[in-house]
């Protein structure tokens, strides 16, 4: 599996990057390669320039907390494991970093950028239902300037984005849930190495008597990651939750998604374990004190 | 397109020309001939590639050679000092952690990765570190305890 032959550029500043990459007509971006090396190696895509971001560092790869404004900012080309293992991470947005050490291996994470994870958008990119549910916005620079969108506004379908052709994600931008607690499950046939059969990220937002509000995405199980509406319709805080009201939310949860059968699991499977996860984890991070879900091990 | 990069391979410096669609695996193995870096399956799957650059084990066959112009590598050949072999790989000779030895450069890197972050890492630490290196041969076990051993003896 030889790569073909590309130009290879290492542009310094992001203007000399949006320049390149809008004159070069068939060229790609490189974060971390995980993705699109293999595809180059398949033959999936055949860029004649190869721009490598790892010039951009000091503005694409960095975490940081901005207090005044209570949110995270990340970096697009923030390896997975940096994520996984920031104390900013996992102290303001630990869903993301259970999902961020979920993917591949550490290898494939020491290189795999969230940035690469969210613009190739695989309908199970790990990464994707954690910041849904946190309600990320995303920051691009084109040659048209810069502009920023909600997340959930960003994925329109198995690999496809609202990104421009000639676009740059920049950052991530993911308010801090305060007085919250979540996890995210993502269920495979191996612990490590695997694309999941469905995975879930759920965020309970609480103050210390009651639940206020619960987010729910889900990946894997339709042509992108979703973000489940309407919840707000069934609890919307003012009474105690109980099972009868967990499990509408459960069946809410698969009424949105529409999963495929391939050959990692059926439909049916998919959206019966998404009843069964998005019940049970609700139900254990309310009704049992905030116990988290212990994943099989 | 032909690149000047500079890089240093198990302390030693490196000035080299290569193409830009030269993977750091065959730079090493075929351009180098340190061929203890195996091209395995190409895609990051299996883990036979891995090297440690700046501090991380990563797959070498999804690396290109101009990426890490600047950085240091450490292949497995860059274990043993003074023509004698590390801990680590005695260990994994005593423990007969190997059969075909196929996957063992990888492991032996993935592992010293580990221990060179977590000296005396759990039984957990060592197969999160590990789960991206495939063994067809000894069904991890004995890799395991090797690794185990050493963090052991470091304690």
């Amino acid at each position: 599996m030889r790569l073909q032959d590309f130009d290879y550029y290492l542009p310094n500043n992001l203007e000399e990057a949006i320049s390149i990459f809008s004159n070069e007509d068939s060229s790609k971006l490189l974060g971390g390669g995980t993705d699109l090396l293999i595809k180059m190696k398949k033959g999936i895509v055949k860029p004649v320039a190869v721009i490598d971001l790892k010039g951009l560092k000091n503005i694409l790869n960095f975490i940081s907390y901005e207090k005044d404004k209570n949110c995270i900012i990340i970096g697009a080309t923030t390896s997975l494991q940096d994520i996984a293992k920031s104390p900013i991470i996992t102290k303001y947005l630990p869903v993301l970093a259970e999902a961020a050490i979920s993917v591949g291996s550490l290898q494939i994470r020491n290189k795999g950028t969230i940035g690469g994870n969210i613009c190739n958008a695989s309908p199970a990119a790990d990464t994707a239902p954690a910041l849904l549910a946190y309600g990320a916005e995303v920051v691009m620079y084109g040659s048209n300037g810069k502009r920023s969108i909600p997340l959930s506004k960003f994925f329109v379908g198995p690999e496809k984005t609202t990104m421009g052709e000639k676009e740059i994600l920049t950052e991530i931008i993911v308010p801090v849930a305060n007085e919250s607690n979540g996890t995210y499950i993502k269920l495979a046939s191996r612990k490590a190495m695997d694309i999941s059969i469905a995975s879930i990220a759920i965020i309970v937002f609480s103050s210390p008597s009651e639940v206020k509000e619960i987010q729910i995405a889900l990946g894997s199980v339709a042509p992108t990651a979703v973000l489940v509406k309407g919840i707000q319709v069934i609890y919307d805080g003012s009474e105690p939750l109980n099972s009868k009201t967990i499990k509408k939310i459960g069946k809410l949860s698969v009424e949105q998604i529409s999963p495929i059968t391939d050959h990692r699991a059926s439909a049916a499977y998919r959206s019966e374990m998404v009843f069964n996860l998005v019940c049970r984890v609700v139900g254990e991070l309310t009704l049992a004190g905030g116990k988290k879900y212990e994943e099989r091990n | 397109m032909k690149k000047e990069i500079s890089l240093i391979i198990n302390d030693i410096k490196h000035d080299i020309l290569v193409e830009s669609n030269r993977t750091l695996q065959e730079l090493l193995s075929k351009q180098l001939d340190l061929t203890g870096t195996k091209h395995g399956c190409g895609t990051g799957d299996c883990g036979a590639c891995t090297v440690i650059v700046d501090g991380n084990a990563v797959c070498s066959c999804l690396v290109l050679a101009v990426e890490v112009n600047g950085s240091r590598i450490l292949t497995v050949e860059g274990l043993k000092k003074d023509r004698k072999l590390s801990e680590l790989q005695q260990v994994f000779l005593d423990l007969g952690a190997f059969q075909c030895g196929f996957c063992t450069p990888g492991m032996l890197m993935s592992a010293k990765a580990l221990l060179d972050s977590n000296s005396c890492p759990s039984i957990e630490d060592i197969k999160r570190a590990i789960a991206g290196n495939l063994c067809r041969c000894t069904g991890y076990t004995k890799i395991v305890d090797a690794i185990k051993t050493v963090g052991h003896d470091n304690n």
